[in-house]
């Protein structure tokens, strides 16, 4: 059991890992243009803002477990497969972009206008206010708002066990629900739950420490 | 050095049009500490953002040094904008960096070499006299200091004009009148031009030479500071002026005379004059005297009872013949 245990948790952290790194990738910029296109911010272009909110929401509202199923076709695409760990992080990725944007974009309006304006005065352009100004601003809650994002990777990688996905969560399924081996459904819990209670003290020492600099 | 024609500034707010600026037109010179007072919603933040363009004019022109700044692509506007440095009423320092760090932020902009920005920023520190806190966070600043950062950041590319809006509204009596001198001070040193945006005449009359009275988007008043307490007010502008007021308790028993003094009149003593040359009651209700660019201006409402028009029209000549400014309430 153990071996299976520790062959789960790897496949669940990578998933996890490569999920995160594209949700970074394309979840901040997308992030970044919804602030910056909004109204009265320094490149307002209000119809992009409205498709980008609309596309946004539209992906948010879709449960992940249709969500993952819905886009089998893309997954093959881009993967060449829709069974396997590497297939489920498309899906996870799919849905982590606008949950991570959402959260890039409440960061980035708790940056005050007032310090953007005074750059501005300054002569910086959109690019120097946006990597200068507003994300160093920003950083503390875009670590926190990170850390959540990949706490609901967890929770949605386990869910992409369902599929053949792979991970704790396959794990789960397979073992402690269709074999009923209650001592694996318990022993999956156990190291979700050390995984998610790390990676939120990480991240809260992470974002406390540059807060706690600031005030010194 | 910088000449603003015909400025108007128009926007929509819940469908409706205001306009923050109507029609603006002012002139201010080279070395010039130039006041615009108003109170909130006059537009005095609109006109002041208009002059670096931080907020777009409707129409109308900004001059600087001969460069018409409305007409500048946003690239030689950022460029331009290098030349004028600006603080804020809640100095919009960034949190993130250390006092070096902000100060550092226009040289960084340029693209300076640290070694340059280890130099101007240490000499920075030293004019605002800072340099103990050069590491620290802004959050362990007090406003005082906050603002001395904000002024040596703005400072940091050498302009030739520092725009300040609403800079000391934020500070205690104390502290405005340290930040007041220190502008002043540097004004004078460094032979910048300064534009203040202000609601507190205070302001105006430490340190600015030149006043514009901003009200509902249109100037109603301008002048050089010690000129404009000096002459007779008009009824938009009494309340900027600060003319005296009667008590409301008391009954008005004859006429009433607002009286202001300057230079030469405010040192003569007028109203013992007036007593030994009419025989009528005079009353004070109220008085003041200040220095106001260096001029005396001192104000001074009375009461006299005359027994006819034509005894008032004498008495009123009598001030009139002294230098002294009458307006009768």
């Amino acid at each position: 059991m153990t071996q299976l245990l520790l062959k789960a948790s790897l496949e669940t952290l990578y998933m996890v890992f490569v999920a995160t790194s594209f949700t970074i990738l394309f979840g901040l910029p997308l992030g970044i243009v919804l602030v910056i296109t909004s109204k009265g911010h320094i490149l307002e272009r209000p119809l992009l803002n409205c498709i980008l909110s609309y596309v946004v929401n539209m992906m948010r509202s879709m449960p992940f477990i249709i969500l993952m199923i819905f886009i089998i076709p893309f997954t093959r695409l881009i993967v060449g497969t829709s069974i396997g760990t590497n297939a489920a992080i498309v899906p996870l990725v799919v849905a982590a972009i606008p949950f991570f944007a959402r959260i890039v974009e409440t960061s980035l309006y708790e940056v005050d206008g007032g310090v953007i304006e005074a750059a501005t005065a300054m002569g910086a352009n959109q690019w120097e206010i946006i990597t200068k100004v507003m994300l160093p601003e920003a950083l503390p809650a875009l670590i926190l708002g990170t850390t959540i994002t990949i706490i609901n990777l967890i929770g949605y990688s386990a869910m992409a066990g369902a599929v053949g996905g792979g991970g704790i969560g396959d794990l789960a399924i397979r073992y402690g629900y269709h074999r009923f081996q209650t001592d694996v459904m318990i022993a999956t819990i156990i190291i979700l739950v050390i995984m998610v209670q790390l990676l939120q003290s990480l991240g809260n020492w992470l974002a406390n420490r540059l807060l706690v600099h600031r005030r010194k | 050095m910088i000449q603003i024609s015909e400025l108007t500034k128009v926007y929509s707010k819940n469908g409706q049009i205001v306009k923050a600026l109507d029609g603006i037109d002012l002139e201010i010179e080279k070395g010039d500490i130039y006041g615009i007072i108003g109170l909130s919603g006059a537009g005095k933040s609109s006109l002041i953002r208009c002059i670096n363009r931080i907020e777009e004019p409707s129409s109308g022109r900004v001059v600087i040094s001969g460069v018409d700044i409305t007409a500048l692509s946003e690239k030689e506007l950022r460029k331009s904008r290098q030349n004028i440095g600006m603080i804020f009423q809640n100095f919009n320092l960034l949190s993130s960096k250390t006092v070096y760090d902000n100060i550092a932020f226009p040289l960084r902009l340029q693209k300076y070499s640290e070694a340059i920005i280890k130099e101007k920023v240490t000499s920075l520190l030293e004019k605002v006299e800072l340099t103990d806190k050069a590491n620290v966070y802004p959050s362990n600043l007090s406003g005082g200091q906050k603002q001395r950062v904000g002024i040596a950041r703005a400072l940091a590319t050498e302009p030739e004009i520092l725009l300040c809006d609403e800079a000391t509204s934020a500070l205690d009596p104390k502290t405005t009148k340290q930040i007041l001198s220190l502008l002043k001070t540097l004004s004078y040193e460094l032979g910048i031009t300064l534009v203040v945006i202000t609601h507190e005449m205070e302001v105006i009359k430490a340190i600015c030479n030149k006043v514009a009275i901003l009200e509902a988007g249109k100037i109603i008043e301008k002048g050089v500071t010690a000129e404009l307490f000096s002459t007779v007010p008009t009824p938009q502008t009494r309340h900027f002026l600060g003319e005296l007021e009667a008590p409301e308790f008391l009954t008005q028993k004859g006429t009433r005379l607002h009286l202001t003094f300057s230079n030469g009149s405010a040192n003569a003593p007028i109203i013992s004059g007036f007593i030994r040359q009419f025989p009528y009651d005079v009353n004070i209700l109220s008085g003041n005297i200040e220095s106001i660019q260096r001029q005396v201006v001192g104000k001074l409402l009375i009461e006299v009872l005359t027994p006819s028009e034509d005894e008032m029209g004498r008495v009123i000549a009598y001030f009139e013949d002294q230098h002294v400014v009458v307006e009768v309430l």
